[in-house]
């Protein structure tokens, strides 16, 4: 059964914590640079005051240039402490976006290939690839920057305090005072920015359809629909993409004015404090220094904040995933090797629902095949078929009833185990971008390249390797040799047979190959075949000749099973009258 | 194309230049800063011990950086700027735009609409932003001189040292720009490799499972993520030493102004005022040699952006004679169709074509066309039924041979050839986003009798009695919603809305069934006007008043 969905809450740091604590000795580093580089940085202007009051009170050249050189190689250290901090942030960010991509896969190997068929494959790849990519910005970029900026902030606290408390107790309102304008300012800017996106493709969009259907507009004399629409939705871009920048604008401009507002104070106050005795010339100075200083951490700080929802998003959708569960669980008992080679099958008033609220894709099938059989299973699309096929491989388990292999229910088992018994040849043929070896093996290195090339030669592509440039080790798809669609279906084939499977499940090909494809698949199918027990969902006509039974599904139901030659002698069967339909693919 | 890029931006001088004065007035009000602050330090370390005029310099300071605030973020962001990008690039892709329709439609594109849209977006706002960025770093270049100046009249050793520095950092930086590249690209190529495997092993979950390979696509994902990692590692901490040099050079002039004024400061002939004014001026001077370093790439950029739209627009000369823009103000509105002069006699004579590769695709046609006819054109795949269909109603220039109406020769079928005169159905129809009332007016007044009459005669009615919305049903882009057969009779109502004295239809019964095949086939007759037509049914043979069957090609 499917699991019920149920939203799991969002808990970002506890599905952070396991991928960032084997860093933890990086991450430790990372602060330390972190916080060195803020000291640093604030520690420079002090050389500057100390310059200008050992100046003012006429100190010695060398003096003068002590303080000069030290602080040129302070302002260098703390650039340096950066590099540092940005290789540490890049490593860790890295290495664990790393690991949860690698689970992320591992996840979605687990879970029922009934939630990964309702999720189309670019969605899962977008989380897998996009999302995690987006959290590597994140942890590499985004985060670093926040804390240094905010570090810097708070940096440049303290030194005032060392400095003047007065100054200070003044810097306290003008900062707190920009944390509360950042919410309200930057509020609305991103969707704002998203609609101006929005505009832009929409414009981008009609003009493309205007294009293509040139033939259409000059036919109906109306090429100037196109222009005027251009113009239009121009002039629509023009007015949401004022709004979005009018928006954008508001906390650059918030801390801008901060920073004026700052300086004007810090020489304000310098000035009062200096000519009140209370702060040398140089202290004077350094608060506009420190002034000067503001304004990068401020605007930084708001261009991180937009990047964070975004990433935030992400960071969410990848836990959905995670929090996906899968119904089958192994059972603790093994598939043995049958005796002779061939499985028994059995299935037990099956029933099986995709949702719970659907109808059953599988209603109370009861079916036996002894071993060593070979059953076609026919049944128009939708019928189940390719579900019954499913179920004999452990991607689900019935909804009621029991699959039996050799007399094993499959639910005491591990899918592991079933699937080393059990071949698959899926309908759609996958080609990984990857060596022929690689291909065949399924990148299983346990398999010598003797084995390999038995199986590639048992299906009849002997002449087809011996015509590669690298043989086994030739890389295939694209960027490599290009596969037609009968090689693939040949490979596919090799991959089964050079696992030796005791029973095989085959989801016919609907493809169109040529009469002399078809001829090489059904050579190398029949040599698969050869002493197993197999299944095959059958379109064409051929293969079911090769059957010794067969069993007929409709909408779930089996409505017919026996003997393929009694069930063709008979005129009233079920298979009879859809032989004589043409229902099958010659 | 960058005398192309100076031209485009020349045709529209107004914008140009205020943007370029307010600009320049803005950074004005930095070197107004610095100068401010150098005065008030200057009255504070005379020793008098008194205000003496600060409260005036600091007063001056309030208002210029208020202007300056107002300036920049109440005109020049959210307005001028805005107001220039986009005049340019809609200016750009208006003039492309132009171009492209008044290309022969029946004619094979000469690029993809991908390329084209991609043309359009990235590279007309390549140029856009260019326009802006150019008005901006002149200002910054010009008031980079006037900030040189001062402190050159301030102190020349220092000046002259503290440039000469700056330049050589900005180098050292520029220098780092290759190896950042290479290994951008390398770092893009490893998410790539990433990538592809992730979406092969989810395109392939059954065939991994079966195969039981799971953990060893999981390590060959592995494998990729860790060369991903070091090459992404690589590129992030090049980029941030790229960085890191350029905010350096900021730090080591301060030092080096520290060092060579230390003696001249020490005797009072260099003030505090004049350390902060050159600590004030230096990131001024610094971000200056940096824009100098980066103009000609940013022009080359641009200039190959032009280029680009320039292919689409049959060269330059379109895109930079100015155009009138409509960004404020409704487009004028369509010129009118021309007035209807109804045909007796569409004569063609020697009517031949070549395609754009030299290949044949008719030769010496001969066909006369009269009012309530109706005339079949059949043939061989290939043997150029829609290229003489295109001929006939001005889709394609004409290659050989003539056309005449009621007798006169048509010069420019191009243009002639259009409803009232002419409607032409392309055998691939398409709709436009918008509703079907929309898609069959076309920028047409509305008529609402005229849209029933077509409505009824291209036996859309039932259709539109099954949607809840009717006419105002929304069509997705390019007709997605409906099937073939019905965006096509949609076309086709578009075209008989506009009653034209010619009808040229390209297969308009394909894929209907008999019955409505027939239906339609009567109404169209039933105009009483000329009809040309591809079709293959031999009903249709029969009951048409001529047949042009071309041979093979």
């Amino acid at each position: 059964m499917p699991p019920a969905v149920s939203p799991a809450p969002f808990r970002p740091l506890s599905l952070a914590l396991p991928y960032l604590a084997p860093h933890r000795g990086r991450l430790a580093l990372l602060g330390v640079a972190l916080v060195a580089s803020t000291a640093v940085a604030v520690a420079a202007p002090q050389l500057l005051r100390r310059f200008v009051d050992r100046a003012a009170e006429g100190a010695g050249t060398g003096t003068l240039l002590w303080a000069a050189a030290a602080f040129a190689g302070l302002a260098l250290l703390a650039e340096a402490l950066l590099v540092l901090g940005d290789a540490l942030a890049a490593r860790v960010a890295w290495s664990a976006t790393n690991a949860l991509r690698l689970d992320l896969v591992r996840h979605c190997l687990r879970l029922d290939l009934t939630f990964t068929q309702r999720h189309p494959p670019g969605a899962l790849v977008d989380r897998i690839d996009g999302d995690v990519g987006r959290l590597a910005n994140l942890f590499s970029r985004m985060v670093p920057l926040l804390i240094a900026n905010g570090l810097l902030l708070l940096g440049i606290g303290v030194a005032l305090l060392a400095t003047d408390w007065r100054v200070a107790l003044g810097y306290l309102p003008l900062v707190g005072g920009g944390v509360v304008l950042l919410r309200r300012l930057t509020r609305g800017a991103v969707p704002a920015a998203a609609a101006q996106r929005a505009a832009s493709a929409a414009l981008l969009g009609r003009v493309a359809e205007h294009v293509d259907g040139l033939p259409d507009l000059r036919g109906a004399g109306a090429n100037d629909v196109a222009r005027r629409a251009f113009w239009r939705d121009a002039a629509t871009l023009l007015a949401v993409a004022r709004h979005a920048i009018t928006l954008g604008v508001r906390w650059p401009a918030a801390a801008q004015g901060l920073a004026s507002a700052g300086l004007l104070l810090a020489l304000l106050a310098g000035a009062a404090l200096h000519l009140g005795g209370h702060l040398s010339l140089g202290g004077a100075y350094v608060l506009i220094a420190y002034a000067g200083m503001l304004q990068m951490p401020l605007l930084h700080i708001a261009h991180q904040a937009h990047d964070l929802q975004q990433a935030l998003g992400a960071w969410q959708r990848v836990g959905e995933l995670l929090a996906e569960r899968p119904s089958v669980v192994d059972g603790p008992g093994r598939l043995p090797r049958p005796a002779g080679g061939a499985l028994g099958v059995a299935l037990e008033e099956v029933t099986f629902r995709y949702a719970p609220d659907e109808k059953p894709a599988l209603d109370g099938v009861t079916l036996r095949l002894a071993p060593g059989r070979r059953l076609a299973l026919l049944g128009r699309t939708g019928s189940g078929k390719s579900t019954l096929a499913g179920l004999l491989f452990r991607f689900a388990d019935p909804t009621s009833g029991r699959v039996l292999l050799d007399g094993h229910d499959l639910r005491g088992l591990s899918g592991d185990s079933v699937r080393r018994q059990v071949g698959l040849v899926t309908q759609e043929v996958r080609i990984f971008h990857a060596t022929v070896r690689e291909n065949v093996s399924l990148f299983d290195t346990w398999l010598s390249d003797r084995q390999i090339e038995a199986a590639v030669r048992e299906v009849g592509l002997g002449d087809w390797l011996d015509a590669l440039p690298d043989g086994l080790s030739t890389r295939l798809g694209a960027g490599g040799r290009p596969v037609s669609e009968g090689e693939a279906q040949l490979l596919s084939l090799a991959r089964v047979l050079v696992t030796d499977p005791a029973l095989v499940v085959l989801d016919e090909p609907t493809s169109r190959l040529s009469p002399a494809g078809r001829r090489a698949l059904h050579t190398a199918t029949e040599r698969l075949l050869a002493g197993r027990t197999a299944v095959l969902v059958a379109h064409q006509l051929d293969t079911v000749r090769t059957a010794d039974e067969v069993a007929v599904l409709a909408d779930g139901r089996l409505v017919e099973h026996g003997p393929r030659a009694a069930l063709l002698e008979d005129p009233d069967s079920e298979f009879s009258r859809r032989l004589s339909a043409g229902e099958l693919g010659r | 194309m960058t005398r192309h890029l100076l031209r485009l931006l020349a045709a529209r001088p107004g914008p140009q230049l205020l943007l370029d004065a307010c600009w320049t007035l803005l950074r004005t009000t930095l070197l107004l800063t610095g100068l401010l602050l150098q005065a008030a330090l200057d009255t504070l370390a005379n020793g008098s011990g008194d205000w003496g005029q600060i409260p005036l310099w600091a007063g001056l300071l309030a208002v210029n950086e208020a202007a300056r605030l107002a300036l920049w973020y109440g005109l020049v962001l959210p307005r001028l700027e805005p107001g220039y990008t986009y005049t340019v690039r809609a200016g750009l892709q208006d003039r492309v735009l132009d171009a492209l329709l008044a290309r022969p439609a029946g004619a094979a594109p000469r690029h993809p609409t991908g390329e084209v849209v991609s043309r359009l977006g990235g590279d007309a706002d390549e140029v856009g932003v260019f326009a802006i960025w150019s008005a901006s770093n002149v200002a910054r270049l010009l008031v980079a001189g006037a900030a040189v100046a001062v402190l050159w009249a301030t102190d020349v050793r220092a000046t002259l040292a503290l440039v000469a520095l700056i330049a050589l950092v900005t180098a050292v930086g520029r220098a780092l720009g290759g190896p950042v590249e290479r290994h951008r690209a390398a770092s893009r190529a490893a998410a790539g490799e990433v990538g592809t495997r992730v979406a092969e092993i989810v395109g392939g979950l059954a065939t991994v499972r079966a195969g039981r390979a799971e953990e060893r696509v999981v390590a060959r994902l592995a494998e990729a993520n860790a060369v991903r990692r070091r090459a992404a590692v690589r590129d992030e901490v090049l980029t941030s030493l790229q960085g890191a040099v350029l905010r350096a050079t900021t730090a080591l002039g301060t030092g080096a102004v520290l060092l060579l004024v230390a003696g001249q400061m020490r005797a009072g002939r260099f003030s505090l005022g004049d350390l902060a004014l050159f600590l004030a001026y230096l990131p001024f001077v610094t971000e200056a040699v940096h824009t100098l370093g980066t103009l000609p790439g940013r022009v080359r950029q641009a200039g190959v952006s032009l280029g680009r739209l320039a292919q689409l627009a049959d060269g330059p000369a379109r895109l930079v004679t100015p155009a009138p823009v409509h960004l404020r103000a409704e487009p004028p509105p369509s010129a009118p169709p021309p007035a209807r002069s109804p045909l007796e006699r569409l004569t063609a004579t020697g009517l031949g074509y070549r395609h754009a590769d030299g290949q044949r695709a008719l030769r010496g046609i001969d066909l006369e066309l009269t009012a309530g006819s109706a005339t079949v054109v059949t043939g061989p795949v290939g043997a150029g039924k829609s290229t003489l269909l295109r001929l006939v109603a001005g889709q394609l220039p004409p290659g050989e041979g003539e056309l005449w109406w009621n007798g006169q020769r048509i010069a420019r079928p191009q243009e002639f050839l259009v409803p009232p005169r002419c409607g032409y159905l392309p055998q691939e129809a398409r709709l436009f986003s918008g509703t079907l009332r929309e898609n069959i007016l076309l920028g047409r007044e509305p008529d609402e009798s005229a849209v029933r009459a077509a409505v009824r005669l291209a036996l859309l009615e039932d259709d539109l009695a099954r949607m809840p919305d009717g006419l105002e049903t929304v069509v997705g882009p390019r007709g997605q919603r409906l099937s073939g057969g019905q965006v096509r009779r949609v076309a086709l109502a578009r075209l008989l809305s506009r009653e034209p004295e010619l009808l040229v239809l390209d297969d308009p019964l394909a894929g209907l069934d008999i019955d409505t095949a027939r239906a339609l086939w009567t109404n169209l007759r039933a105009r009483r006007r000329a009809l040309l037509l591809v079709a293959h049914e031999p009903w249709v043979l029969r009951e048409a008043d001529a047949h042009a069957e071309l041979p093979r090609a």
